[in-house]
């Protein structure tokens, strides 16, 4: 039984003598047109992106050429610039040198005349210090520490109590975020004179430390 | 191949298109990234543009400013102390004694380097030195002060650093105070 699908099963039995290009052509709708449409515009657009990015490096070519020889004009100028630059910054080296010198908080006689103005009646000094000291081993930004101490004599208790208060109230000692915690103590009673040696030490700290000192007593 | 060759013949516009965008693709292929090289030039002109307009702004009115600057600075290296010349160092605080009415009972350079103006102080000085005195004076409260005015007001950059008055030490002069004075005079590197 021969299967009638199979190609092989019925071959032509007649040759075809067509020959296609010659016949006319009877197609009702064309559509060689459309093939050559879609290439041309393909090709059209490969060429549009071609042509618009050799344009841009064109144009950016250009730009670059400019600014190029706007640097070039510029770059005597910024050198001087520069230099000028530079030998400021060399310059003001030693002006910071300068204010690193003076960074103390006091002026010593500045101190001793404030603090002479506050000394009420009844109270002598016979000995006061002022000291700049440096603490390696303390966080950075308080290793150097100042400090006073003081020692005279004093008629009545009061008045050195007075005179505390009146070094707190001043603002004296209070500069460059620094504040004074004052400390001080009265010695036995002279019998004979029946006037009171004292001493006083005044240790300027941090603001911010006394503060938390103040709120940690009450 | 009969095939292709009456296709070639029957769409010539086609195969030219074809031959067009090939060669676009290879052209793409060879120019791809000139855009992108270009731009990322133009950007680092326009960043070195920026700098160069930026020092302009900057250097706007430096050069007088300068000029006041190398003035003051020669200014402050005339008033250094110069640590090889101890004996005119000391004497310049003797002669203090002509303006104020104190005895200076001594003059001691300290050998020591400052810790605070030192190397690896929190002041490290790295233009200027810094030489260490410590004096004993002698006279009235009101002197000792004016003494120490002299020192902040004086030629030389000086600081006082410490001090210390003592009442009832004994003095040439009656009812005189006596003060130690730790300071410091800015001074040329050594």
């Amino acid at each position: 039984m021969v299967n009638r699908n199979s190609k092989d099963a019925h071959p032509n039995w007649r040759p075809n003598f067509c020959d296609a290009s010659q016949l006319p052509d009877i197609k009702v709708v064309r559509t060689n047109f459309l093939i050559n449409f879609v290439f041309v515009t393909a090709a059209l657009i490969f060429i549009y992106f071609a042509l618009e990015r050799e344009y841009r490096a064109y144009t950016l070519g250009q730009a670059i050429t400019n600014t190029e020889q706007e640097i070039e004009s510029a770059a005597r100028a910024d050198g001087g610039s520069l230099k000028l630059s530079n030998e400021f910054k060399d310059a003001s080296l030693q002006v910071v040198d300068i204010e690193r010198f003076f960074a103390a908080p006091l002026k010593a006689h500045e101190l001793l005349v404030e603090f002479v103005k506050l000394c009420p009646e009844g109270l002598t000094i016979k000995h006061l210090g002022f000291l700049e000291s440096f603490n390696k081993a303390a966080p950075a930004g308080s290793k150097v520490k100042y400090s006073m101490n003081l020692s005279g004599e004093v008629d009545d208790p009061l008045i050195l109590g007075d005179f505390k208060s009146a070094i707190e109230a001043s603002g004296l000692l209070e500069v460059d975020g620094l504040s004074p915690k004052i400390d001080e103590s009265l010695q036995g009673r002279n019998t004979l004179t029946g006037i009171f040696p004292y001493r006083m030490s005044i240790l300027l700290v941090s603001q911010d430390k006394a503060a938390n000192n103040k709120a940690k007593g009450g | 191949m009969d095939i292709v060759l009456e296709n070639i013949k029957r769409y010539p516009l086609v195969v030219f298109s074809i031959i067009v965008v090939l060669i676009c693709l290879v052209f793409n292929f060879m120019r791809g990234d000139v855009i992108a090289t270009l731009e990322q030039q133009e950007s680092d002109l326009y960043s070195r543009v920026r700098v160069i307009e930026k020092n302009r702004i900057n250097a706007n009115g430096l050069k007088a400013e300068l000029e006041q600057l190398k003035e003051r600075v020669s200014s402050i290296d005339e008033r250094l102390f110069d640590p090889n010349k101890s004996a005119l160092n000391a004497n310049f605080f003797y002669a203090l004694e002509e303006q104020v009415d104190v005895l200076i009972v001594r003059v001691n350079q300290v050998s020591n380097e400052d810790p605070v103006l030192g190397k690896g102080g929190p002041n490290e000085l790295k233009q200027y030195g810094a030489l260490t005195y410590n004096l004993v004076i002698e006279g009235a409260f009101v002197d000792l002060i004016g003494f120490m005015y002299e020192l902040h007001v004086a030629k030389p950059l000086i600081r006082v650093a410490d001090f210390q008055i003592i009442e009832g030490a004994q003095s040439a002069i009656p009812g005189a105070l006596k003060a130690n004075i730790r300071l410091l005079v800015l001074a040329q590197k050594q």
